[in-house]
């Protein structure tokens, strides 16, 4: 049984298909926009378009100032997009970014000299000066290009929103000519925007909007969580308030100053519009933070459900002993996993095909399912290389074309013969083993390094004699480890002291050396008592 | 998590950096010790020495960590030591054998 639990990326996260989409909309959009204003940047400098009578048609006269100023914010959206010939040129990106911000600051003069009545400043005095509303647009335009392309989330927000805004504003001036009523897009005072200059902006507009589709509104609006929700059903309202609320001022005037009024619906929309975007962007990522921890947890879960049979399963078949057969011959294996699960010890003491008992011990470096997985292939092997006749001493030698690069273990194999008692051992690098006889307890030291170390290594074997009552004790390091000191030795040597003269079988043997171990351990504890019969 | 191992770093030479370890190196701790080698890693082109003789114990995780910084600064032309002196680790690194693959030294200083 699998499961898949879907949880949300670091955003809310838009299709990446549909991301492309709107991106190469976008940069269509904005090129839509350069080719519109070189064009009438043309009708500026060739008075082509000068015969065409005034009225609601696409190009008509635009001042030279808002003209030269707004194919300026074209080009510069263009650059500063993600124009693919232009992307590996940085430079181009640059240059689009300075020049938009020049243009937000000749809309900030603009704005300034109107409201200060100094059309003197600018243009002479024998052109028309640019609207008010131009200003505006260049100044949040030339702002939002820049924010916009940002890799900052918060600044791609805030330039988004403005805009959103612009466009929201310059569309009700395109409307208005659109519809044969010029007045409509009267924002403030005279003079209005012209229709040329409103396409552009709306265009400009959009063709922001979709810089980096995939961390900015667009990536909420599309969420399924609570601020999507609250996007998708109040956005379009609250876009639409400065539209609505300028039409209620110019179609029902209540005073002279009903431009105070539409001055008072701008700004309220983009008040509105600013808290709509900061609020679901929060309430958004709070919804994320919560999807994806509750998708943590529930990936969890659903590990701990699919890895418990596995562990469980493993830990029976991690230390294997058969050999029912081997008379005059007892075995007792004992094992204490540490930290509460399977780590990387594996046993096996097994009759080989040609009477021998074959004993085998890794412990592979690690904690957790897959060091013990490995742990019980390395044995296998290791008990299969000595089943078909290897020496210990060769099987650790073979062993290695098994190694992984992240992987080290420790290991003894040894083949008794039970008819002599004759042991031959082979140990890698393993903690030492105890030889208990009637008179004493010998430590048996390693025969060479740890497995998969080193794959020129050639292990060697040392030769026991095992009589009547004699003992092998095998342990892995959480058993006794040569590091620490008990009672003015180090653990083996105390280990092998407190093993002198013992004379039980082989489970009581093996009792008293897990006895010895500690009783809470970080690391596996594996016992492996092999004894010969009196 | 409290970490129950602390790493000093100091510069010996042009050439070495030592990192000397207190505490007992294990499960728990093996993951400090190897971000301190691997920082070593990135930051230059050092050959390092790690200092054990503060250290009392470590258990086969740690040795491992040792062996595969080996591996990683003999792969990118690097020198690796590991310094310690007689006792629990120096026991250890006889009986696991691993004397012959790594350069092993009595204390950092004679690394140069």
């Amino acid at each position: 049984m699998s499961h898949e639990v879907a949880a949300p990326g670091p955003h809310t996260g838009i299709d990446p298909a549909l991301e492309a989409r709107l991106g190469a909309l976008g940069r269509l959009v904005r090129l839509s926009a350069t080719l519109f204003s070189v064009l009438a940047l043309l009708g500026l400098v060739f008075p082509v378009f000068a015969e065409i009578p005034p009225g609601p048609v696409l190009v008509r006269h635009l001042d030279p100032a808002s003209g030269l100023s707004l194919t300026a914010l074209s080009i510069a959206a263009l650059l500063a997009g993600t124009m693919t010939p232009m992307r590996r040129r940085r430079v181009w990106r640059r240059v689009g970014l300075a020049v938009s911000l020049l243009v937000a600051l000749f809309g900030v003069f603009i704005i300034v000299i109107f409201l200060g009545d100094r059309r003197d400043l600018w243009w002479g005095l024998t052109v028309e000066i640019p609207a008010f509303s131009v200003g505006i647009v260049l100044f949040a335009l030339g702002l939002a290009i820049p924010l916009s392309a940002s890799r900052v989330e918060s600044r791609v927000l805030a330039g988004q929103v403005g805009a959103l805004l612009t466009f929201s504003l310059t569309a009700v001036i395109f409307l208005g000519y659109a519809y044969g009523d010029p007045s409509v897009g009267r924002l403030f005072l005279q003079p209005a925007i012209s229709v040329q200059a409103s396409l552009m902006s709306v265009l400009i507009a959009i063709g922001v909007f979709l810089f980096r589709p995939s961390i900015g509104l667009l990536s909420t609006a599309s969420s399924p969580g609570a601020g999507g929700k609250l996007l998708r059903r109040f956005g379009p309202p609250v876009l639409l308030v400065p539209a609505v609320l300028i039409f209620v001022a110019e179609a029902f005037p209540t005073s002279e100053r009903v431009d105070a009024l539409a001055f008072i619906a701008v700004g309220l929309g983009l008040v509105l519009l600013v808290l709509l975007a900061v609020v679901v962007r929060a309430i958004d990522q709070t919804a994320i933070e919560a999807a994806t921890s509750a998708a943590h947890a529930e990936r969890a879960r659903i590990g701990l459900e699919q890895e418990a049979p596995v562990v469980s399963r493993l830990a029976e078949v991690l230390h294997v002993v058969s050999v029912d057969d081997a008379e005059g011959w007892d075995v007792a294996t004992r094992f204490r996993p540490g930290r509460g699960s399977v780590a990387g010890d594996a046993s096996g003491v097994r009759t080989l095909p040609d009477g021998s008992i074959g004993v085998v011990l890794v412990d592979i470096t690690g904690h957790g399912a897959e060091p013990a997985i490995r742990a019980v292939a390395v044995r296998d092997l290791l008990l299969h290389s000595i089943a078909l006749g290897l020496s210990p001493a060769d099987a650790m030698s073979r062993v290695h074309w098994h190694a992984r690069p992240d992987s080290l273990a420790s290991a003894i194999v040894m083949r008794v013969v039970p008819s002599t008692g004759s042991a031959e051992l082979s140990s890698a690098g393993h903690p030492p083993s105890i030889l208990v006889t009637s008179q004493t307890a010998k430590l048996v030291i390693p025969t060479g390094p740890l497995l998969f170390l080193d794959p020129s290594t050639e292990y060697e074997s040392v030769n026991l004699e095992l009589g009547p009552g004699d003992a092998i004790v095998l342990f892995s390091d959480g058993v006794a480890d040569v590091q620490r000191s008990a009672n003015g030795r180090t653990e083996p040597e105390a280990l092998a002291a407190m093993l002198v003269a013992e004379r039980g079988v082989a489970t009581r043997t093996a009792d008293l050396v897990l006895g010895f171990a500690d009783a809470e351990p970080s690391d596996d504890q594996t016992v492996v008592v092999l004894r010969r019969s009196l | 998590m409290v970490s129950g191992i602390t790493i000093e770093r100091s510069k010996l030479t042009e050439e070495w950096i030592a990192i000397a370890v207190t505490g007992e190196i294990d499960l728990a701790t093996v993951g400090d010790l190897d971000t301190a080698m691997d920082q070593v890693l990135a930051d230059g082109d050092q050959s390092l020495v790690v200092d054990l003789n503060g250290s009392s114990f470590m258990d086969s995780t740690g040795l491992k960590a040792l062996i595969m910084a080996d591996r990683r600064f003999g792969g990118a032309g690097r020198g690796f030591a590991v310094a310690v002196g007689s006792g629990p680790i120096s026991r250890l690194i006889d009986l696991s054998g691993v004397r012959g693959s790594l350069r092993v030294v009595d204390s950092a200083d004679d690394v140069m």
